[in-house]
């Protein structure tokens, strides 16, 4: 039990967020993964999800399932599709519980590098609910292949593309959110790849770009990351966007702006959990190493453990209103 | 509004229960800050000062924009992390 904090102002209460009746769980199936990002945050130290992990939020999403009207799976990682038989395992197990309350709603999303997400994958996965996946591209295959190379060497490119194509020519129902990323480096060659989405999916709704800025998340070699920021960065995201705009293309501006703007990140809101793939409970997907990150630990039971007081500083923007808190609670 | 009740220290305490379901407990006598939404008692006996906000009906689009507009990692507003 904790108080919560005063409020600074009385804005609209973010019921979204709060609700009892949504359960946002981001799944780390595996914390592995086969790339190795010069921008990468990640330590890949946590390997698969073991049998009791899996356990847990199996008995979770059973015990809730009754009093929920939305189930929200994130698939996140280290690669998710390295343990796509635990991706499959779990997410089959919630589409069973979907199906048999009809008043719950299960969305699936994934994000992956996709050099795994090859048809007969996609065409399982939407079958059980994941429908949603962000995949993120650097720049033509050139400059691509020379920031995002396999753990083992070489580049990745292609077998992203070649899957990309793939899924375009299959018929499944799904949505792929093409993450361009944008540095100093790859500013001048960008418009190279989207001239080349532009020709592979520009007819094809399922398709949107999503251009986003590389940046220093904490990764060993954020010291020599070429990243863009301040005014340069908003003018090349504009940029981006609005040529992609041009060409036809769905560009999604971020989940801050719009018509329908997110009245916050999925880590302040008080009913999103980070299962991760040793069981221990987070908030943010990016402050991983963080110890205020560690909010508690799902037993194999289903049974959360939670540290209030933890808990109660990620979700001060619901209570205070605070737009910085709600937006980016890793803030101090 | 809720949040106002918020600005009296033990007006309004929050916790989460062992399936990871969000409560919000209101102190009886605040309880005009929460009019707009439904109340229930406390089913705790050491805790009969309380009252339980009871979530009403909302838009289920409103969550959904919560998840899928900015899948992990994330974008962090005009910040870095590290």
């Amino acid at each position: 039990m904790a108080e919560s904090s005063p409020a600074r102002d009385g804005g609209a209460f973010p019921l979204g967020m709060v609700s009892p009746r949504t359960l946002f769980l981001i799944l780390m199936p595996t914390e592995r993964c086969q790339f190795r990002c010069t921008y990468c945050y990640e330590d890949f130290s946590l390997g698969r999800m073991p049998a009791d992990v899996r356990a847990g939020v199996k008995a979770l999403m059973a015990r809730r399932a009754p009093n929920l009207e939305l189930l929200a799976i994130e698939w996140f990682g280290g690669e998710p599709l390295l343990a796509c038989d635990i991706v499959e395992e779990l997410q089959g197990f919630a589409h069973r519980l979907a199906r048999a309350e009809p008043g719950l709603r299960l969305r699936g999303s994934m994000t992956t590098n996709a050099a795994l997400l090859t048809p007969d994958l996609m065409t399982r996965l939407v079958a059980i609910g994941v429908r949603s996946f962000q995949i993120t591209l650097d720049g033509p295959a050139e400059h691509h292949d020379k920031v995002r190379r396999l753990a083992g060497g070489g580049g990745t490119f292609g077998s992203i593309w070649r899957n990309l194509l793939a899924a375009r020519r299959s018929s499944d129902t799904f949505e792929i959110v093409l993450r361009i990323h944008v540095d100093r480096q790859n500013l001048g060659m960008v418009r190279g790849l989207i001239d080349d989405c532009r020709e592979a999916f520009g007819d094809d709704e399922r398709f949107r770009l999503a251009p986003k800025a590389v940046r220093k998340l904490g990764g060993a070699q954020d010291a020599r990351l070429p990243v863009l920021a301040g005014r340069s960065l908003d003018r090349a995201l504009a940029e981006v966007s609005e040529y992609s705009e041009a060409l036809g293309l769905r560009v999604d501006r971020g989940p801050f702006e719009g018509p329908r703007p997110s009245p916050g990140c999925y880590a302040a809101a008080a009913n999103s959990f980070v299962v991760r793939s040793n069981g221990e409970l987070a908030k943010c997907t990016v402050a991983l190493r963080q110890s205020k990150n560690r909010v508690g630990r799902l037993h194999a039971d289903g049974r959360v453990e939670l540290d209030s007081e933890k808990m109660l500083h990620w979700t001060r923007g619901v209570f205070s209103g605070d737009p910085k808190a709600l937006r980016c609670p890793a803030g101090e | 509004m809720i949040q106002d009740a918020m600005k009296t220290s033990g007006a309004v305490k929050v916790y989460w229960n062992e399936d990871g379901e969000f409560q919000i407990w209101i102190r009886k006598d605040f309880h005009e800050f929460v009019s707009n939404a439904a109340v229930a008692p406390v089913a705790q006996p050491d805790h009969e000062d309380y009252w339980s906000l009871v979530v009403p009906e909302y838009d289920a689009d409103e969550a959904s924009v919560l998840m899928g507009a900015d899948a992990p990692p994330c974008d962090p507003p005009g910040q870095d992390h590290g």
